[in-house]
């Protein structure tokens, strides 16, 4: 007989008008996801064929709890499959959640960039000028472009060499800063450091010099050049003096760009683009939560800024670029790799018609309490004896760069785990290389962490069944199977574990919701593939 | 065409002037047209229980009655009214009337078209002297199975019209109720969907397309919908920049508080500030729906993004911080952010007057019921937030908070339906109605005589009642007045008042045999 165990009612929109086809339905499932928020649902109504018409992906369903009217699932429809047959006429519902919108469009982000791969000689260079990428002599670790007139050169007013960027015109993002150290190889008041964009010019390091001391220099959108329509630009070494003849053997005449990092012009919520130093705020990083914001105003456009909850988060990413273009989910998931303790969720529309959108940190208390009498499994997984992993990477000039992360520098060397064991022998684990376009030292530090960490202490995962209310602790209410949201942790009663809800599972059928506890240890490849490129 | 006791025909509709369409019990008719036929057993059948007995959700199955009947005539008027017995079996659905005797009030069955068992033409076998049986001439027994609705329906019961007003309190001479109304005793066994028509009067609700908000509560007699009055003497703590109560007879209690909220009222970049703190008086122990009654500022062209949170206080205690320090902690939880979003187009100076649904909460904070322990709620601290997205100036009133009832030790169920008006009236003039039997709703003029285009787009569950609970508490709350302005008054201001229709199908689990 149709109708729904729980007090649910399901609506289904078709475009024209709401109906509310509760006592149609039946054999309802839905999924929840964190991160993701809403996934999926599905039901069977048993409606004429011809009652909707033209369902398909632009038409919603929608599941509420009728005590309270509030949206617990909303979905977007599949293409709905009406049958006729020996059991009558009916559909089969199957809808996705508001997850699957943050896969809609790709475009080309780059957030924060240091690969110097993207420069080139700019085309009105001086022929004899030179531009070489290299690893600085002056600052060791770091990457540098050199700009140089060679020596035995009649260089004449207004002549430059130098590099241009047009990554930023490619991805179809504005450039929002460029910071450079800018150091010279010798103190001339004939020749200028410059960064230049189509429309302005602005001297850097030493201003109306070039000097062999160090400056660290930034340009900021707005302030030093056009915000939201500037794409590309170049840094060279200008000749402002009288013409000269530079000595053959004077090898002197050169700038370097030490550790260029060039940052998009990120948005804020509102779809507002950033400019200067106090909207953009560092040149050097960005924090994943800027990284939200700016999905927010530019890809997650159906989201509601107003209600959107994005936590601040503290590290400081050093390179993520999407010059191939990305989807939003592409960039939320790789943000979960430098903020695991973060989750991202996009849930139902409010009255203004956009989604709920959350970018928050997984709490440190539990919100369920739950109880293993309904079914409890938790998952096993191996514990692999290592203590050091190495990473390679690719930097800023394209050479490979092996990072070592070891048990002891993440603490967990002492405490107890069997890594103990292993005293003094060094004993790795397979080795992993970081995706394209992601490679700094920080990435390689923060995600070999996390690889390390899962194989010394592999975290605890496991399935729990509710079919009765459960306590929340957050609202103090008892709530309902269906009223359980991921997310939030739940303490095991009978084992005192308190685990991440990473998924529930509702069955209208058995009234019960099955939650998905903790996360099983990610494989490298899994790992890598969520910093891959979308 | 006569019938006997008991009654059992195949009819149009629930009705007891439906058109019968097959008359099982037809002990007197026409012979030259039709065969007399009479009821020898009637089945009503049990429905089935679905799913766990402890599962927190069931559901009943679908029922399976059985009519025996037969049928005195030649054997080609036995086949013909097996005929029209087969034709109203085909029907996708039909109703079945059983009235067991003068006595009783009818029921009908609403039956459904279902896989068939053999229905067979028998003879009538009789015993005759010194053993053995002998056929009834010209006497043929039909068995009809039939698959219907779990609960039997009883005749329309259509309740007197009530009237509700828009306001704090019950008003008397004649009575009307405060955006609810207690339903007399429901009648039958099983819960019922209602249909609610409401016709808002004629000198209220000139607003276009006003919100509604229309439920059912069961449950005990001690259960309540409060209503907390927000304004002079109402006791509570202002926050930051709310004023004192400011009397004006539109609002209820004849005052408000008022929010001037400024940029930065809660720290740089962000105004959404705690603007208001204080007890709740008690109310019985439970879960509840919480909603503030608010004027905003929305100036035309200007758009206006308002922000409200309610928050639980759970008092302070010691705790140990992730550090592993200890600390005092005073933990106010609050519900989901709700957005009041004016667009640009405004409503003008403190124009706009509504509900803002602020989310459910439970009574006391952090309070689990347990069924055999009855205690008192302790006056419970509440906190409200109110801001704008983009941290600019507004100004909102306050004018009071209600709270309904939707779990809890005094709630049996709750149903509760959110009526988004777009393109579709409900208010002066235009009657709405609400039909939770058929999950629809069609508003019409007064007369009831022309339907109006589109409806709205609802969400929740329509309102159901339960016989068995002690109360059943109708509510209708206008929550705004509308997305134009159409001239004043409108359904939203103080005590507007709507007449409200109310009728059900009582539900019957048992109904006797016949016998």
């Amino acid at each position: 007989m149709p109708g729904l165990r729980g007090r649910l009612g399901i609506k289904v929109n078709d475009g024209m008008a709401d109906r509310i086809v509760t006592r149609c339905c039946r054999g309802l499932k839905f999924t929840k996801v964190a991160p993701g928020g809403h996934q999926s649902l599905s039901f069977k109504m048993t409606l004429p064929r011809n009652t909707f018409n033209d369902l398909g992906p632009v038409d919603r369903t929608y599941v509420y709890d009728t005590r309270t009217t509030k949206t617990v699932i909303e979905g977007y429809l599949e293409n709905p499959t009406p049958t006729d047959g020996p059991d009558g006429q009916q559909y089969d519902i199957a809808a996705v959640g508001g997850v699957a919108l943050a896969n809609d469009e790709t475009r080309g982000l780059i957030y924060i960039d240091r690969d110097l791969g993207q420069f080139q000689k700019d085309l009105g260079a001086l022929s004899t000028s030179t531009f070489e990428v290299a690893e600085s002599v002056s600052f060791p670790g770091n990457q540098r472009i050199r700009a140089q007139f060679a020596g035995d050169t009649l260089v004449s007013p207004g002549v430059f060499g130098g590099a241009g960027n047009y990554e930023m015109e490619r991805a179809g993002m504005s450039l929002g800063a460029v910071r450079a150290v800018v150091v010279s190889g010798r103190t001339d008041a004939a020749y200028r450091s410059r960064f230049q964009t189509p429309s302005v010019a602005v001297d850097i390091g030493a201003g109306a010099t070039i000097s062999t001391a160090p400056v660290d220099s930034t340009v900021w959108a707005s302030t030093d050049f056009p915000s939201g329509t500037t794409l590309r630009f170049a840094l060279y070494l200008y000749r402002t003096g009288a013409a000269g003849n530079i000595p053959a053997a004077d090898a002197s005449v050169w700038t370097d760009y030490v550790d260029v990092c060039v940052l998009g012009q990120r948005m804020n919520r509102n779809g507002t683009l950033l400019t200067g130093a106090a909207g953009l705020v560092s040149a050097t990083q960005v924090l994943a939560s800027q990284v939200v914001e700016d999905l927010l105003g530019r890809l997650l456009t159906f989201c509601d800024p107003g209600t959107a909850q994005v936590d601040t988060t503290s590290f400081a990413i050093t390179q993520l670029a999407y010059p191939d273009g990305v989807k939003a989910a592409g960039v939320l998931n790789d943000l979960a790799v430098f903020e695991s303790g973060y989750y991202w969720g996009i849930g139902a529309t409010g009255e203004n018609g956009k989604h709920e959108f959350w970018y928050r940190a997984w709490p440190t208390t539990p919100r369920y309490e739950v109880s293993v009498r309904d079914g409890w499994q938790q998952r096993g997984s191996d514990v692999d004896l290592c203590n050091r992993i190495l990473v390679s990477w690719t930097d800023a000039a394209g050479k490979t760069v092996v990072t070592p992360v070891t048990a002891a520098s993440l603490g967990l060397v002492g405490i107890g785990l069997p890594v103990d064991d292993l005293g003094t022998r060094i004993k790795d684990a397979d080795p992993i290389t970081l995706p394209a376009g992601k490679g700094s030292l920080a990435n390689a530090t923060r995600i070999g962490g996390q690889i390390l960490t899962d194989k010394i202490s592999p975290p605890k995962a496991g399935t729990v069944l509710v079919r009765r209310p459960i306590l929340d602790m957050l609202t103090g209410n008892q709530v309902m199977p269906w009223e359980i949201e991921p997310g939030y942790l739940c303490r095991i009663r009978e084992t005192g574990d308190e685990l991440r809800i990473t998924q529930v599972d509702y069955d209208d059928d058995g009234c019960s919701m099955l939650l998905t506890l903790g996360r099983p240890v990610l494989t490298d490849e899994q790992r890598l593939a969520r910093l891959d490129r979308a | 065409m006569s019938s006997s006791w008991p009654l059992v025909k195949y009819v149009d509709a629930p009705a007891a002037a439906a058109t019968v369409r097959y008359d099982f019990n037809d002990q007197n008719p026409n012979l030259a047209t039709s065969p007399a036929k009479k009821v020898t057993e009637f089945d009503p059948g049990v429905p089935t229980l679905e799913g766990d007995p402890d599962a927190v959700g069931q559901q009943w199955g679908f029922r399976s009655p059985q009519i025996v009947h037969t049928i005195r005539g030649t054997k080609a008027q036995a086949m013909a009214a097996l005929s029209a017995v087969s034709k109203e079996q085909l029907r996708d659905t039909n109703w079945v009337l059983f009235q067991p005797s003068a006595a009783t009030q009818p029921v009908w069955f609403k039956t459904y078209r279902t896989g068939y068992q053999p229905i067979t033409l028998d003879r009538v076998y009789v015993r005759v002297d010194g053993g053995g049986q002998v056929a009834l001439p010209d006497t043929w027994k039909v068995t009809v199975p039939l698959v219907a609705d779990a609960f039997a329906y009883g005749a329309r019961v259509v309740i007197p019209t009530l009237q509700v007003v828009q306001g704090p309190a019950d008003l008397a001479g004649p009575v009307r109720g405060a955006m609810h109304a207690v339903l007399p005793a429901i009648k039958g066994d099983a819960p019922t969907g209602l249909r609610i028509s409401v016709t808002p009067a004629s000198t209220a609700g000139s607003g276009f397309d006003p919100d509604w908000l229309v439920g059912c509560v069961a449950g005990k007699a001690t259960m309540a919908d409060t209503v907390i009055d927000i304004g002079t003497g109402d006791g509570f703590t202002a926050g930051t920049n709310m004023g004192a109560g400011v009397a004006n007879a539109a609002y209820f209690g004849g005052s408000y508080r008022q929010a001037s909220i400024a940029v930065s009222d809660l720290s740089a970049g962000s105004n959404f500030a705690e603007r208001l703190t204080g007890s709740f008086p008690v109310v019985p122990a439970g879960r509840y729906k919480v909603l503030a009654r608010i004027s905003a500022d929305a100036p035309i062209g200007v758009r206006k993004q308002y922000l409200f949170a309610f928050g639980n206080n759970f008092g302070s205690a010691v705790i140990r911080l992730p550090s592993g320090q200890l600390a005092i902690v005073t933990r106010v939880q609050y519900g989901d952010t709700e957005l009041l979003d004016f667009g640009g187009a405004g409503f003008g100076a403190l124009t706009f007057d509504g509900w803002v649904d602020l989310g459910d909460f439970p009574f006391p904070a952090g309070y689990t019921e347990v069924p055999d322990v009855v205690g008192t709620m302790p006056a419970q601290v509440f906190s409200l937030k109110i801001g704008l997205a983009d941290n600019t100036t507004g100004t909102v009133r306050v004018d009071a908070f209600k709270l309904i009832p939707v779990d809890g030790p005094t709630v049996t169920s709750a149903n509760l339906l959110r009526a988004n008006f777009s393109f579709s009236p409900l208010q002066k003039l235009v009657t709405g109605t609400f039909d939770g039997d058929s999950e629809a709703y069609w508003s019409t003029n007064a007369g009831g005589s022309t339907f109006f285009n589109n409806g709205p787009s609802l969400s929740g569950g329509f309102p159901v009642a339960d016989p068995a609970a002690e109360r059943n508490l109708l509510l209708l709350m206008a929550l705004d007045r509308g997305t134009q302005s159409g001239g004043s008054p409108y359904i939203t201001d103080l005590n507007s008042q709507a007449a409200v229709d109310v009728s059900y199908y009582p539900r019957y689990l048992h109904i006797g045999d016949g016998t």
